[in-house]
């Protein structure tokens, strides 16, 4: 059975990419969404491997949603993505529950594969 | 009772005794006194009881065991003998005694009769003031009064009897040739009259008047010369201190800096002193007016007056010639020169001042035209200040040290600006009145603080009109110099509101300039973010993915190709709009036309222009296309226009932008940022933006942007 990700990011062209990627790699995307709010609800219904979570979504960042799941006590590898570098987030991504972060122009199957090793 | 014989009584009597003794030793009565009866005594009216010397005795009466016997001669009394009561039991021996000394009785009466005289004149002449000296020939002096004593300086006559007259009266200069004199006055020695002065044995000056005459013998021959004479010396002193005193008088009156001018009683100038014949003016006047003496003598001083069309001069000196002190007169006196002075002058009745007796009107006063000059600058220069103070635009008043306004102590400027009369002003207390309430206790601090000495500051507050409203003032509070004996402090404001106004909407203005740009960088990083970078993330993946796929499913990969190439095409399109956006590079290539032709071309209705195709400056051509990009931004967001119109036009120096629509209207200027950030883009320039749009429809939006240089 192949793993399930999610994939959570407000611009439909950055959406469209990535699930390419994703699926080149061989994962199921089991879900699209484009805001925060409703990840929580979504990860818990859905139970996907994988979310490739966007930093800046138009309602809340991509760390508060990762403190959602953290709390919601669903084990669940988040990959977060950003248009930005990681150096403009500073700690806050090793601080967060995330396994990694991946600038959203490098997203490959490669990386997410490693990332998740 | 040892008495002698009537024989032996009458040899005594021949002998020469005196009869008094004669009789005594006769009738054995040793306090016998004899009396004579004068019938007139000298310097009285009657007849009066003498004793033999002559000196007065009182009525002869008997009694104490004493008795009288009157003498009587022809049938008049003529003696009185006062004698021993005793002998009464002899009348015989008494009428005998009395009958043997009868002849010498009367010769003894003479001569008691002779000293009582003698003695009367003795008396006159030692009370007499008059000095009498009687000197001999060789002028050797022989008898002086006690008057003359006195003079001569000596307290006893026999001190002085025999002297030279010379060596007493004449002062020892004059002494040889009053020597001399005397010499040649022998032997007539003619009657005379001379002054004197010498310093006498006391060593006072003394001054005598003298008269002499001859005193002649039985032969008319000069046996002796009598002098009377008066003592002058305090006369002649009087007369002195007078003659100084005209003197001082006149030095007085030639010194004084006040004009003044003798007048004869008809206005005339007087000559000052009929010895000394000058002008009746004193120098100051002579000095001021510069007429020679002789033009001024004999002229009316009316003459001199250069106009007295009310009189007053003339009334002033008919008052002074009837004897009253005139009022004062102002009058302009002209000079020889032809030019005149001003004089404050009254005329004054005076006895004399001139050394002249008859009675004088005298014309004193003050040159007062260099103060008559100063009052004229005095009110030019008052005249130049207020004509400043009601001229400036500050705001100007006079308040006391209590705060308290002076009486028209506010120019126009205040009077205005805070809506009073000016008899509102005076007496009103500056910080209650004219200060907006809750900063009036600021403003009295400030002033009190001024009056105790601190330095005056520029502060700003808030001040009120009569009406309420307010106005924001700065304003000076300054010690003015002590006039009068009162601190008078000058406050001078200035309404600052309408500055403050500008100044607040220019800070707004640049605050909501500054948000602006700042929320145009935000939407561009936004669009950037969104648009042209999601474009290029999206590229950038799926060329990862054509990498990855190129080898294993080669359709696949051309495919992604394919889409990357339309990402990438839409990516470029969209970078050129953004900026486009930022700054339309058609304004800075082409001008402010072409830019306007590509906004018309581009917008969802047509859009009617007329705009010059001349270049303008780089700022105002920016507004302008700003002014009619967002306007029809805005015609199309909101106006449901059918069609637009813009015209681009110079006017009085500044380029015209109007944007007419045919929309719906009721736009609001001060809602929403898009007109509002027009306005202060304009305001950066110092152009205008109005918003016309009526709720019946048609909105026009007009600027006007001044073309500097």
């Amino acid at each position: 059975m192949s793993p399930t990700a999610l994939i959570v990011d407000d611009h439909p062209s950055f959406r469209a990419s990535a699930r390419a990627v994703l699926e080149a790699e061989g994962f199921d995307v089991v879900g699209e969404l484009e805001d925060g709010a409703s990840v929580r609800a979504a990860v818990l219904a859905l139970e996907p491997d994988v979310v490739l979570l966007d930093v800046q979504l138009p309602d809340m960042s991509g760390f508060d949603v990762c403190a959602q799941l953290e709390d919601a006590g669903r084990a669940v590898q988040v990959i977060l993505v950003s248009s930005r570098d990681l150096s403009d987030y500073g700690e806050l991504v090793e601080t967060s529950c995330a396994c990694g972060f991946v600038p959203k122009g490098e997203l490959s199957g490669d990386l997410i594969t490693a990332l998740l090793a | 009772m040892n008495r002698v014989s009537i024989s032996e009584l009458v040899v005594a009597l021949e002998n020469g005794a005196p009869l008094r003794d004669a009789l005594a030793s006769a009738l054995g009565d040793d306090r016998l006194a004899v009396f004579y009866w004068l019938e007139q005594r000298q310097g009285t009216s009657h007849g009066g009881w003498v004793d033999p010397h002559g000196h007065a005795a009182g009525e002869p009466s008997a009694g104490d065991g004493r008795s009288v016997k009157l003498v009587e001669s022809n049938g008049t009394r003529i003696a009185a003998i006062d004698y021993d009561a005793a002998l009464d039991g002899e009348p015989e021996l008494l009428d005998a005694v009395t009958a043997a000394v009868g002849l010498a009785l009367r010769s003894d009466r003479l001569q008691a009769e002779l000293r009582a005289e003698v003695a009367f004149w003795d008396t006159v002449t030692n009370t007499v003031p008059s000095l009498l000296v009687t000197v001999d020939t060789d002028g050797a002096i022989r008898n002086l009064n006690a008057a003359a004593v006195e003079v001569a300086g000596f307290g006893e006559k026999h001190q002085v009897v025999g002297r030279d007259y010379w060596d007493v009266f004449i002062d020892p200069s004059e002494r040889a040739e009053v020597v001399a004199r005397f010499a040649d006055l022998a032997p007539a020695f003619p009657a005379g009259e001379y002054e004197n002065v010498f310093v006498n044995a006391r060593g006072e000056r003394r001054v005598v008047f003298w008269r002499t005459a001859p005193v002649h013998d039985e032969n008319g021959d000069v046996i002796a010369i009598v002098s009377g004479g008066a003592d002058i010396t305090m006369r002649r002193k009087r007369e002195l201190e007078l003659e100084r005193e005209r003197d001082v008088q006149t030095t007085v009156f030639e010194s004084m800096p006040s004009i003044m001018v003798a007048l004869a009683r008809d206005g005339t100038i007087r000559d000052r002193d009929a010895d000394t014949p000058s002008v009746g003016a004193n120098r100051a006047f002579r000095r001021l007016v510069r007429w020679p003496d002789e033009e001024l003598v004999g002229r009316s001083f009316l003459d001199l007056v250069v106009e007295d069309d009310d009189g007053r001069a003339a009334r002033a000196i008919e008052a002074a010639a009837a004897g009253h002190t005139s009022e004062e007169v102002e009058s302009e006196l002209r000079s020889a020169d032809g030019s005149s002075r001003v004089f404050v002058w009254s005329a004054i009745p005076i006895a004399d001042v001139t050394g002249r007796m008859d009675r004088l009107v005298l014309v004193c006063g003050a040159d007062i035209t260099e103060r008559k000059r100063l009052e004229v600058e005095n009110e030019l220069e008052r005249a130049f200040l207020n004509a400043i103070a009601n001229n400036a635009p500050s705001l100007l008043c006079l308040i006391d040290a209590d705060g308290v306004m002076t009486d028209r102590g506010a120019n126009i400027a205040f009077e205005r600006t805070l809506e009073y009369d000016p008899e509102e002003i005076g007496g009103q207390v500056f910080w209650e009145t004219f200060v907006d309430p809750s900063e009036a206790d600021d403003v009295r601090t400030a002033v009190i603080g001024v009056a105790a000495g601190e330095a005056p500051a520029e502060r700003d507050n808030t001040w009120m009109t009569k009406t309420g409203k307010l106005l924001s003032m700065a304003w000076t509070c300054t010690p003015l110099p002590r006039i009068d004996e009162r601190t008078l402090f000058l406050v001078t404001a200035l309404d600052i509101t309408e500055r403050k106004r500008a100044d607040d909407e220019l800070r707004a203005s640049r605050t909501r300039l500054v948000r602006a740009e700042e929320t145009a960088r935000r939407g561009l990083e936004r669009n950037l973010h969104d648009g042209a970078q999601q474009r290029l993330v999206a590229l950038s993946v799926a060329l990862r993915l054509v990498e990855s796929r190129l080898d294993t499913d080669p359709e696949a990969a051309r495919e992604l190709l394919t889409g990357a190439q339309t990402e990438l095409a839409q990516a470029l399109g969209e970078l050129r709009e953004l900026a486009r956006g930022i700054h339309p590079a058609v304004l800075t290539d082409r001008g402010l036309r072409a830019a306007l032709e590509t906004l018309a071309a581009r917008a969802p209705f047509p859009v009617e222009l007329e705009v010059p195709s001349d270049r303008l400056s780089a700022d105002v051509e920016a507004a302008a296309y700003y002014v009619v990009a967002e306007s029809l931004t805005n015609v199309a967001r909101y106006a449901r226009a059918a069609s637009a119109r813009v015209t681009v036009g110079r006017l009085d120096g500044s380029l015209v932008v109007t944007v007419t629509d045919d929309g719906v209207g009721g736009a609001d200027p001060d809602h929403g940022t898009g007109l509002r950030g027009l306005a202060d883009r304009v305001a950066v320039l110092e152009g205008t933006l109005e918003v016309d749009s009526p709720p019946s429809g048609g909105t026009t939006i007009r600027a006007e942007l001044p073309l500097l240089g």
